[in-house]
């Protein structure tokens, strides 16, 4: 057969395919479309065939070309998984990230023991030792934090709107999770972005909660903060966790390639900084709508130590037991 | 099997279950940068209308701080979650990346999921560094597959949608039989030599075509002629 008549034959099929695929595009799961999708694996078996014969017939390479773009579109839709991932949102919340965090072991203990025993340390220096505050902070920046705990300038009735609680919110969040973002990709860089950056906030946290704890500022700044550091301080450490799987696959990639073991690990990190990220975004509406609302100290505290417990057990048993055996079926 | 030749090329072969081999045109570092300039150019005017309206809004009111907020926020979600969204809800695609023809797949030419689109772009910034994607184009420069660091953690890589436009061979010429059996490869060569004819030079498709003064037996322009002859002889006169 000559390619004219080849073409002739076939153009017809092809050109269905092609409408076929727009539809699909257009209108994806709606009723006319799955009345006649049955037709659609062979349609694109058919092209894929046309697509081989035209090959071995050396029906010239526009031809083949344009056949496998569209044998290619046609790969696409008929092999795509489809995925609703807002639909699956409650399963990962309830199970899937609170196990994979879980499944890090040592080096969700490393990541941990680096941010809060670096806070830790800093916290005890810039209590007993004030001069050594200044090796972290610059003096406006401790002036400004001074100045936002000062309990003098807090006690009358604050002046702040839900407008301003807003502008924070944005604030927070883009702030907030952006620093934990990067601090995901710099584990990319054999994990020293992601110690940077773990360390370094470790190292702040602590530097300015031990010079206010010292200077009497305690009462208005742990009220404030610990309602959302349950989630914002336990998120930079998922983060940094992340990073730090990424950084620790470069040096120990095992007995596969570098790349290898990046694409093995990359599902969990994908887990880990999804699920870290949804952490900063329920920090920074704590922070925002709860931490700066004028409620007493006393109930904050209350409230704030309940989400920590809260937020431990969660980590500690969430997705540990199954119900009704729904789980068992997948291997 | 022989060992195919090392042919230094952008095309990625897949063999699919239906039994054929589909090839994919992977996208260097210029369409790419090009596709990053569109979607920054939009983003930048996104930000300036909504700062607009966001000043219009709250230049007067109380609700000087709500406005603020939600354009805090909304930057935010242009910032890191532009791609995604694209890729994982419009076709694999950044609205730039559309524009210039391209798209995201798996190394495995499927459309990517949610898993890969965060890991790419969420590593972006590493592959960012040390200025304007220095480590990513290093990266993707010794990649056969174009891959920066983040499409290498996903398993991802940026392929054109569509073919080159390619010349058609002029239909006219005369079928010339070749004197001897010819493998597929070979006919492959005189196919494209046939359809690039038109767009060399009168000296340089003889001297091409001399080359195979032993395959067509005549030098010059006849040589080239018998050439295309080849081409259009391989089109039409066979059966599979």
């Amino acid at each position: 057969m000559k390619r004219e008549p080849f073409i002739e034959t076939r153009q017809r099929r092809w050109a269905k395919l092609r409408s076929r695929l727009e539809r699909a595009k257009a209108a994806r799961g709606d009723a006319a479309e799955r009345a006649t999708a049955a037709e659609f694996p062979a349609l694109y078996r058919a092209v894929c065939h046309d697509l081989a014969l035209a090959k071995k017939r050396h029906y010239g390479r526009d031809l083949v070309e344009r056949l496998n773009a569209l044998a290619l579109r046609g790969r696409h839709v008929l092999y795509e998984q489809r995925q609703r991932p807002l639909a699956s949102a409650g399963t990962f919340i309830a199970r899937t990230f609170p196990r994979t965090v879980r499944a890090q072991g040592r080096m969700l203990l490393f990541s941990a023991a680096l941010f809060y025993g670096l806070g830790l340390f800093m916290f005890v220096c810039a209590y007993a030792w004030p001069a050594l505050l200044e090796e972290v902070l610059s003096p406006e920046q401790i002036a400004s934090f001074e100045g936002m705990y000062d309990p003098a300038q807090r006690e009358i009735g604050r002046g702040r709107d839900f407008g301003d609680d807003t502008l924070m919110f944005g604030h927070y969040l883009s702030n907030n999770t952006s620093i934990g973002f990067r601090t995901f990709a710099g584990g990319l860089l054999f994990g020293f972005g992601a110690l940077l950056l773990v360390g370094y906030n470790g190292l702040v946290l602590g530097a300015v909660f031990g010079h206010l704890t010292k200077v009497g500022f305690g009462v208005t700044l742990y009220p404030f903060v610990i309602g959302h550091g349950a989630l914002e301080l336990n998120a930079i450490v998922i983060s940094g966790l992340a990073g730090f799987k990424l950084g620790f696959a470069w040096f120990a990639p095992g007995r596969r390639s570098r790349v290898g073991k990046l694409r093995e690990i990359g599902r969990d990190c994908a887990v880990l900084i999804g699920g870290a990220a949804l952490m900063f975004f329920g920090a920074a509406i704590l922070e925002a709508y709860w931490s700066a609302s004028a409620l007493d100290a006393s109930i904050k505290i209350a409230v704030g130590a309940a989400l920590w417990v809260l937020v431990l057990f969660y980590f500690a048993f969430a997705g540990t037991v199954t119900i009704t055996g729904t789980e068992q079926r997948s291997p | 099997m022989t060992p195919a030749p090392a042919i230094v090329d952008t095309l990625r072969t897949l063999e699919t279950p239906e039994g054929v081999e589909l090839t994919m045109r992977v996208a260097g570092p210029y369409p790419r940068a090009c596709a990053w300039l569109v979607d920054f150019g939009m983003r930048v005017g996104i930000y300036v209308v909504l700062a607009i309206g966001f000043v219009a809004v709250g230049g007067s009111t109380r609700m000087g701080g709500v406005a603020l907020g939600v354009f805090l926020t909304l930057a935010f979600l242009l910032e890191w979650f532009w791609s995604i969204g694209a890729e994982v809800w419009f076709g694999g695609a950044s609205p730039g990346k559309r524009y210039v023809g391209l798209r995201v797949v798996r190394t495995d030419g499927l459309p990517v999921g949610l898993t890969e689109s965060l890991l790419r772009n969420l590593l972006r910034p590493a592959d960012f560094l040390p200025v304007f994607y220095g480590v990513g184009l290093i990266a993707s420069l010794t990649s056969a597959r174009f891959q920066r660091l983040g499409d290498r953690v996903a398993g991802t890589m940026v392929v054109h949608v569509d073919p080159p436009p390619r010349p058609r061979r002029s239909s006219s010429d005369e079928a010339f039989s070749p004197p001897v059996q010819l493998r597929s490869a070979e006919v492959e060569a005189i196919t494209e030599f046939a359809e690039r004819a038109s767009g060399l030079t009168a000296a340089r498709a003889i001297e091409l075509a001399d080359r195979l003064e032993g395959l067509t037996g005549a030098t010059g322009e006849e040589g080239v002629r018998r050439l295309r002859g080849i081409a259009s002889w391989a089109e039409g006169g066979r059966s599979s």
